[in-house]
């Protein structure tokens, strides 16, 4: 029994961490954009497990090991925190509102809209936390009863497509301040919006991790209040 | 990825894992992460630990975060009913409310600015007076 638990760790775990890396070699070779090592990764265990005949289950099984980095990565966003002390003293007021109106958007329209287009319960709860980081939004998705799995793939979503269209919104106002563009692309686009935010100048990439690690805790922290308006 | 690197992430998993055991013990609606996290910003407030002293294992953490993300986005596998039109108003989920939050971060941001921005300029009037 333990050896088939330590078996099935290895084999999955490893597989998907050698897909990961065959993935990010060849989008690096064949310079594909910066989301190709996540769908090729996707796409190479999919096609792995559908041959082996694995299910979901089996697999996640021994996958689930190569998870337990998500709870140091948590601890590990402290040291941005620290690093943009200085910021957070400057921009205390911005930073407080965009999390505010930006988070409570997030949450309250998600649900909203997931609610008119009438999509199942569980569906609705977990794509709730769908705009943060996805270490919070794992544990955000679990404490309100969702499914951290589904969660999990709304929030990549989240950062593919919002990364676009923040995109758009910036180019067609140039005027707004390197706060709101940062603001803008941390908010709707978690990680893949801050790395964006960077490529327009670091302050805006400064202050855009600094919303996404913000609103992550913030998320986080207020769940219960969350669950208790849900219920 | 070296020994410096695999002590960090040691150091920081052992964080997390205080965090864990606190929120337990005490029953805390506050996740072990999130209190890791605290702890981890004390410890770096009080100056009893240098940044540098982390910054190759958080950097190698934070830039590889997406594989420890991958078993769950496969679950999608579990999930066929997401190739039909779920998965359709699924994403209009998400690209509608993506626009609402940024539009409305973008709107509630650019506004405190402007009332920043005149209130200042109120002062160096009154200071000119």
């Amino acid at each position: 029994m333990t050896t088939d638990l330590l078996q099935s760790g290895l084999t999955w775990s490893g597989a998907t961490f050698l897909a990961y890396v065959v993935a990010k070699r060849l989008a690096l070779s064949f310079s594909l954009g910066r989301n190709a090592p996540l769908i090729l990764t996707l796409l190479l265990l999919s096609a792995i497990t559908q041959i082996l005949h694995v299910p979901f289950t089996q697999y996640m099984d021994g996958a689930h090991w190569l998870m337990l980095p998500l709870g140091p990565c948590t601890v590990a966003f402290a040291l941005s925190i620290h690093r943009h002390r200085g910021l957070i003293r400057h921009q205390w007021a911005a930073l407080t509102v965009g999390i505010i109106v930006g988070s409570g958007t997030a949450m309250g329209s998600s649900w909203g809209l997931a609610k008119i287009f009438n999509l199942d319960p569980l569906i609705v709860l977990s794509l709730i936390p769908r705009s943060i980081s996805t270490p919070f939004a794992l544990t955000f998705s679990a404490d309100i009863g969702g499914h951290p799995e589904l969660t999990a793939t709304f929030v990549c979503l989240t950062g593919i497509l919002a990364t676009y269209l923040g995109t758009i919104i910036i180019q067609m106002h140039p005027s707004l301040s390197p706060l709101t563009r940062g603001a803008i692309l941390g908010m709707g686009a978690h990680a893949i919006g801050v790395h964006k935010a960077h490529d327009y100048d670091p302050e805006d990439g400064a202050f855009a991790g600094l919303v996404m690690v913000c609103a992550g805790i913030a998320n986080v922290i207020a769940a219960p209040v969350v669950t208790w308006i849900l219920a | 990825m070296n020994l410096t690197v695999l002590l960090q992430i040691t150091f920081l998993t052992a964080l997390w894992a205080v965090g864990e055991w606190i929120a337990k013990f005490w029953n805390s609606p506050v996740p072990g992460g999130v209190i890791g996290l605290f702890l981890l910003s004390s410890l770096l407030l009080s100056g009893w630990l240098a940044p540098s002293k982390l910054d190759r294992g958080s950097q190698w953490l934070l830039s590889e975060m997406l594989v420890f993300i991958v078993p769950s986005m496969l679950s999608i596998l579990d999930h066929p009913e997401f190739l039909g039109l779920i998965g359709i108003k699924v994403l209009l989920v998400i690209v509608l409310s993506s626009l609402l939050t940024m539009g409305m971060t973008c709107l509630s941001i650019e506004m405190l600015v402007h009332l920043q921005n005149r209130s200042e300029l109120k002062a160096h009037l009154k200071n000119d007076d």
